[in-house]
């Protein structure tokens, strides 16, 4: 008896290794189509934590549906695209890995993605290394194109503008004392530099704080920020588990959002529907950023992607899914008009880009600095105002010739 | 006043915080203390314990509390399954080397577990019912509901389990093997079955905590790493398989981490555990409470 249940464990144990190496090996494509009939494109994403896997995983959907999409419509130089994603966990050393494996065993003509700028800087290197073009879907580090390396480009926003536009809106508010709870990423710690430098430069009070992305209670963290001091804004600069438990800890304290203190988020989490699960009545009037609302009408491809997305994937896109679906597109675009998939005629074409996305027409900007080859997206602030508000349904805020509506305070 | 009100909000936190590390350090000490085998997956029986309260509370509509309940009496049998399968080959010299053996199969398990968790659930964040919303204030400091109820819930269960071991039949079994396997074999005491049991009571505590925090701090397939890592550090600084230490070892990990946030900085407050840690074993090499075991 005592064997046969040991055997069943076995079993189970091996069922799960399988079913495990199955789904690996279909995420990474067929692969047994020879190069000549395809073009292999390379997708990078986090998969596995400790990056943030829901990321990448709106990552590589999106790529495969711009690709399924592509395909259904007679591919690109008369050849089927194949996407072949790689996990890279957010982390340095697997992204990299990750990169070489791309490029020397599956040979990809190009790649796209990523959403940890840690990695994306590691990953950047291998791209130059080996002369590949790489688009960068949604890291928002400056470093990424501030380098120059011709081979990288970026359809995200990057931290200059990110900051840049939270002071924008922090001038066209009048807040006049802010609290930053920033996370221990370069994202995090990039934005709190940046805006600091900033505040300072325009006189505006604030005090911040770094915390740990394993931590979750963040109560000492708020009551640090508050002894003593009642800001009229806290900036929550955190992605993941730890942006919901900051914006639920401090609600269940009463720091924000209040009638006092406004609530902004800067993290994609805002925008998925775990949100309303996982904080409850806490995100009701929290403000945050995103690239994307239905409300603000960007291009006439936008809607038709959403929707494709939905059918697909049973789940509402955000951004994230934007970005990586419009990575797919400007690489298809770059290859057809190179005629070749040789890397120096793709990154020219790419440079050339004038294209329609799902959110604007992009084109990669040649100046030297942060903004090299890096096509910058609007950024949108919304407001929640209602509890289990669809991210859809909420208000624009800001920018002003955008907005739907002004900021609603608490009572 | 407006030093000493901080300084009290931030100590009340910690000592909430410290009550919750202690019944999951409890569990983990628990096993060591009976088996001798140091548990590397029990933040995912934690993990676990948070998942099922999430399906009976979310997905099957049960009040939030007996979703609790089935949490700790479904880790409880899957604790005593596992052991069963996989901890058996220890008992019956299958293996040479025992200790690594134990080492490696419960890290499998834990790998094995998270990687479960996120084929079948996804790498969502999800959370249960809580079992109460809205907060209450304790004049230095308003506490949600949700982390009241957590305390005084494994307060509870700490005290069951403490009543389990020093007053029962059962407890004095599992002392017994604790303190020399041969022997309490000899006397007639099963000690394959007490193993299972002592695992399984172990791993159900891990899933309580879970489960009772899965409403404070989210339920995701990771959710298990840190609290685990935790527990190590409180059983290690309070003396392994000590209960004493580890219900003590939590609470003054708790007020150390609130302590150092207030006077020097939140930014590091994981890092005061470890300092803690060091300190300990540099003073006291055997932990707070060294070398004693179950009596005290």
């Amino acid at each position: 008896m005592k064997k046969v249940f040991g055997f069943m464990v076995l079993m189970f144990t091996l069922v799960g290794i399988v079913g495990c190496s199955a789904e690996d090996s279909s995420s990474e494509g067929t692969g047994s189509e020879s190069s000549e009939e395809v073009i292999k494109i390379g997708g990078i994403g986090p998969l596995t934590p400790p990056g943030s896997p829901e990321l990448g995983e709106e990552l590589q959907q999106s790529m495969q549906l711009a690709i399924d999409e592509i395909n259904a419509d007679g591919g690109v130089l008369g050849k089927d695209l194949e996407l072949y994603f790689e996990d890279s966990s957010g982390a340095p050393e697997k992204g990299q890995s990750a990169m070489e494996k791309l490029i020397t065993k599956e040979n990809v003509v190009a790649i796209a993605g990523e959403g940890h700028s840690s990695a994306a800087l590691a990953e950047i290197e291998v791209a130059k290394r080996n002369n590949v073009p790489f688009i960068v879907a949604e890291a928002w580090s400056d470093a990424i194109t501030e380098k120059g390396y011709e081979q990288v480009f970026r359809v995200a926003p990057n931290n200059t503008m990110f900051s840049k536009r939270i002071v924008e809106f922090v001038e066209e508010f009048g807040y006049e004392n802010i609290s930053i709870i920033a996370e221990d990423s370069d994202w995090g710690i990039g934005n709190v530099d940046l805006l600091k430098q900033q505040f300072e430069e325009k006189g505006i009070k604030f005090n911040s704080t770094i915390v740990s992305r394993e931590t979750k209670d963040y109560v000492p963290q708020l009551l640090e920020l508050t002894e003593n001091n009642e800001p009229d804004l806290l900036l929550n600069i955190m992605t993941g588990v730890g942006a919901y438990l900051v914006v639920k800890q401090a609600h269940e304290l009463g720091i924000s959002p209040t009638a006092e203190t406004a609530m902004f988020m800067g993290g994609a989490d805002a925008a998925y529907p775990e949100i309303w699960e996982t904080t409850g009545e806490a995100s009701k009037y929290v403000i945050w950023q995103t690239p994307y609302s239905p409300k603000a009408k960007f291009t006439d491809l936008t809607e038709p992607m959403v929707e494709a997305f939905k059918e697909e994937f049973d789940r509402n896109p955000s951004y994230v899914a934007l970005h990586g679906y419009d990575t797919v597109l400007i690489l298809a675009d770059a290859i057809e008009r190179a005629g070749s998939t040789d890397p120096d005629e793709i990154i020219a074409a790419l440079e050339e880009t004038k294209l329609m996305g799902t959110r604007g027409e992009v084109t990669f900007p040649l100046e030297k600095g942060p903004d090299y080859h890096n096509w910058l997206p609007d950024l949108l602030f919304m407001q929640y105002t209602e509890i289990d508000q669809a991210p859809d349904d909420a208000e624009i805020v800001f920018p002003s010739n955008v907005a739907t509506s002004d900021i609603v305070i608490p009572e | 006043m407006d030093f000493l009100v901080p300084l009290l909000a931030q100590l009340t936190n910690g000592l909430i915080i410290g009550f919750i590390y202690a019944l999951m350090a409890l569990g983990l000490t628990l096993i060591f203390g009976v088996l001798k085998v140091i548990n590397f997956a029990h933040g995912e029986f934690y993990m676990l314990g948070a998942y099922i309260s999430y399906i009976a509370s979310r997905m099957l509509g049960l009040h939030p509390i007996i979703g609790i309940i089935a949490a700790v009496a479904v880790v409880f049998i899957i604790g005593m399954l596992m052991e069963k399968a996989l901890l058996t080959p220890i008992y019956e010299d299958k293996v040479e080397r025992k200790d690594e053996y134990a080492l490696l199969i419960t890290f499998g398990l834990s790998i094995f577990l998270m990687n479960g968790a996120l084929v079948v659930f996804g790498p969502y964040q999800k959370s249960p019912e809580p079992l109460a919303s809205g907060v209450l204030d304790l004049g230095v400091l308003s506490v949600s509901s949700g982390r009241i109820y957590a305390v005084v819930l494994a307060i509870i269960f700490m005290a069951a389990t403490l009543f389990i071991i020093n007053k029962t039949w059962l407890g004095t079994a599992l002392r017994a093997l604790s303190q020399d396997r041969d022997a309490s074999t000899i006397m007639g005491i099963n000690a394959k079955t007490l193993g299972s049991i002592a695992f399984g009571l172990g791993a159900a505590m891990a899933g309580a905590a879970g489960a009772l925090l899965a409403p404070v701090f989210l339920v995701f397939p990771i959710m298990g790493v840190v609290p685990a890592i935790k527990s190590f550090v409180i059983i290690i600084l309070g003396s392994m398989g000590s209960i004493k230490g580890a219900i003590y070892g939590s609470l003054l990990l708790g007020i150390v981490e609130s302590l150092g946030v207030f006077f020097l900085s939140p930014s590091y407050r994981d890092g005061y555990s470890f300092l803690l840690l060091i300190i300990i074993l540099l003073v006291k090499p055997k932990g707070l409470f060294g070398g004693s075991q179950w009596n005290n």
